[in-house]
């Protein structure tokens, strides 16, 4: 019997790095949701389909990243969440795993990867 | 109750002002010195007055009493003189006194100053008369031959005669006791004069020590502390006089506040310069926070693109360079974004040499391509202070990087771990980077420091700048030298409260 494939969400506010992630965790074989704001991130977690684990942009916007991260520590706490930050941005729980924001990809797509088969990002 | 009259005393001199207690002073001997003056003139003017009284008026009257009586001893002279001889030239010799007398008489007369010497003079005149007339009967008599009868009236006339002569004596010594009671006034008043000299001497004197007194205490010694200072020490060398040393004093005063003005001028420019920079900063960080979205939308788009992409030789250079300049505007904008926001430092215990440790490791595939080899000159581990290891790593790495690029053809780093003591902040502790490449010009090395500086075409010109704020924020301080020919050198100095007891290694 197969595996159900895991949802992701993609919380991201740039449309073009929210779509090319689409693309690229769904050609790793996830189920893929996409918010642009902070609303969206709740509204996807509240919806029918389950969550596996949520990338967020850190500084993604109503609500911020910053007041985001507590909220859903409060309401999803078993929710795996990897936080796509750029170096030296402080924001977001220090308890989550985060991945420098670049041009390489395959970092978050590894981190991600071991997220859901481990429940430890950490390489 | 002595404290109380000094306190009282203090009390009452300081309600007047310094202003009010010199012309007050200045008041009293000015006065002083004017009543003299007028004393004297008065004084003067008495002498005057009684010389003349005494000398024109009383001495002519007592003159013209001797002259009366003169003339009446001439008279009885003449007169019997001619009862002797019956020689008529002797009658007119008489004649000839009479009228002298009668003119002393008349002069006398209308030179009177006294009631009492008109009285005296009528009763001369009237017994002048009857004496005459008695006389002339005489003369008739001894003219008509009745000698007895002359004789018994020359007796007489004698007696008149005498009478006369006392009156002429009363008015001698009534002009006599008069210039005796004047003298005597005159001595009265010059006695008053010399006391009134005296004590205006006295009053003078004690006039001229308070107006000293204040001279010297409150306008002279001032003056001079406040030339030579409080303490005594010349202020301008080789001047003896306070007032020109005040003058000098004063000159550099106004040089001094001529140039805090100056400063204050240029620091409100440098602050006005600095807010703007500020505005731009910020302006400028919102502009590289926007940009570095879609920057790294870019570079993933890159990413994503090199993977599927067969390119001949050229199209992969042209890639490798747009992907080169992407990393170059990346690195550009996070630069820049630090500095404008520069994260909080996150302080825990850390030995400086753990951090170099770290960074070297970090480094080590970056040296290598650089072809630089580094070397740590340690005599034992630094001690630990509290700092953020990550902040001084990032400054380590940019201090070593910047030494990598200057050596274009490689070369060699040392860091020198050091520690010592260095008035007035202490004990510190120091990492040197020493590298062998070209050195920095001696008119660049005040400007590495500052934001945006940079001799290189790619650099952004932030990472020395970042370095020397991230030493700074630790409360140390960056230093570079670059002596002529034998590389550069940059020192990060970091005060150091721990252990005590050590010096300069």
């Amino acid at each position: 019997m197969n595996r159900p494939r895991p949802i992701l969400c993609i919380a991201e506010r740039n449309a073009n790095i929210r779509e090319l992630l689409r693309r690229e965790f769904g050609r790793e074989g996830y189920g893929v949701l996409t918010a642009g704001s902070g609303a969206e991130v709740l509204m996807r977690l509240a919806g029918p389909v389950s969550v596996d684990a949520l990338v967020l942009d850190a500084e993604i916007a109503d609500p911020d990243g910053g007041s985001l991260t507590p909220l859903l520590t409060r309401l999803y706490p078993g929710l795996p969440v990897v936080l796509h930050v750029y170096p030296g941005f402080e924001a977001g729980d220090d308890r989550l795993v985060r991945v420098e924001k670049g041009g390489d990809f395959e970092r978050l797509k590894g981190t991600v990867h071991r997220l859901l088969e481990t429940g430890n990002g950490a390489a | 109750m002595t404290t109380a009259t000094q306190v009282s005393g203090k009390k009452s001199r300081s309600r007047l002002g310094l202003r009010a207690r010199v012309y007050l002073l200045l008041g009293g001997l000015l006065f002083v010195n004017m009543i003299g003056p007028i004393i004297m003139i008065w004084y003067a003017a008495m002498a005057r007055d009684l010389y003349t009284t005494t000398a024109d008026k009383d001495l002519a009257a007592l003159t013209a009493a001797h002259e009366l009586e003169n003339a009446l001893l001439n008279q009885k002279g003449y007169a019997t003189y001619y009862y002797l001889s019956r020689e008529p030239s002797w009658l007119l010799k008489l004649a000839e006194s009479r009228r002298t007398f009668e003119l002393w008489l008349e002069r006398t007369r209308t030179e009177l100053n006294a009631p009492e010497a008109a009285v005296l003079v009528e009763e001369i005149a009237a017994a002048y008369k009857r004496y005459a007339v008695a006389k002339d009967n005489v003369i008739d008599l001894y003219q008509q031959g009745r000698m007895e009868s002359a004789k018994d009236q020359h007796w007489a006339v004698r007696d008149d005669f005498d009478g006369l002569r006392e009156l002429c004596d009363r008015f001698k010594t009534f002009y006599r006791e008069r210039m005796r009671r004047t003298s005597q006034l005159y001595l009265e008043r010059t006695d008053l004069v010399m006391g009134v000299a005296v004590v205006g001497v006295v009053i003078n004197a004690t006039l001229g020590f308070f107006l000293a007194y204040v001279l010297v205490g409150q306008i002279l010694d001032p003056i001079r502390r406040l030339a030579w200072g409080d303490h005594g020490k010349t202020v301008a060398v080789g001047l003896s006089d306070e007032v020109k040393a005040i003058g000098q004093k004063f000159r550099d005063l106004e040089k001094d506040v001529d140039q805090a003005h100056l400063d204050l001028e240029q620091s409100r420019d440098h602050l006005m310069q600095s807010e703007k920079l500020a505005m731009a900063g910020k302006l400028a960080a919102g502009v590289a926070h926007t940009i570095r979205n879609p920057l790294t939308s870019v570079k993933m788009r890159l990413f994503s693109l090199q993977r599927g992409l067969k390119l001949d030789p050229s199209q992969q250079e042209d890639f490798e360079v747009i992907a080169e300049e992407i990393g170059h505007i990346d690195t550009i904008v996070r630069n820049f974004l630090e500095f404008a926001r520069p994260p909080k430092l996150t302080a825990q215990p850390v030995s400086l040499s753990a951090v170099v440790d770290t960074t070297l490791t970090l480094l080590k595939h970056r040296l290598e391509s650089y072809n630089v080899a580094v070397t740590v000159d340690r005599s034992r581990p630094l001690p630990v202070l509290n700092a953020d290891p990550d902040q001084l790593k990032e400054g380590l790495v940019n201090l070593v990087l910047n030494a990598c690029e200057a050596m274009v053809e490689g070369g060699s780093i040392v860091i020198r771990e050091e520690t010592g003591v260095l008035e007035p902040h202490g004990p510190i502790l120091a990492v040197r980077v020493i590298d062998t490449g070209p050195g920095i010009p001696p008119p660049l090395l005040e400007r590495i420091f500052q934001p945006f500086f940079t001799t290189k075409g790619e650099g952004s010109g932030l990472g020395l700048a970042i370095v020397k704020r991230i030493v700074e924020e630790h409360g140390g301080w960056i230093t570079a030298q670059s002596p002529e020919g034998r590389g550069a050198s940059f020192t990060m100095v970091f005060p150091y409260e721990g252990e005590r007891g050590w010096h300069r290694s």
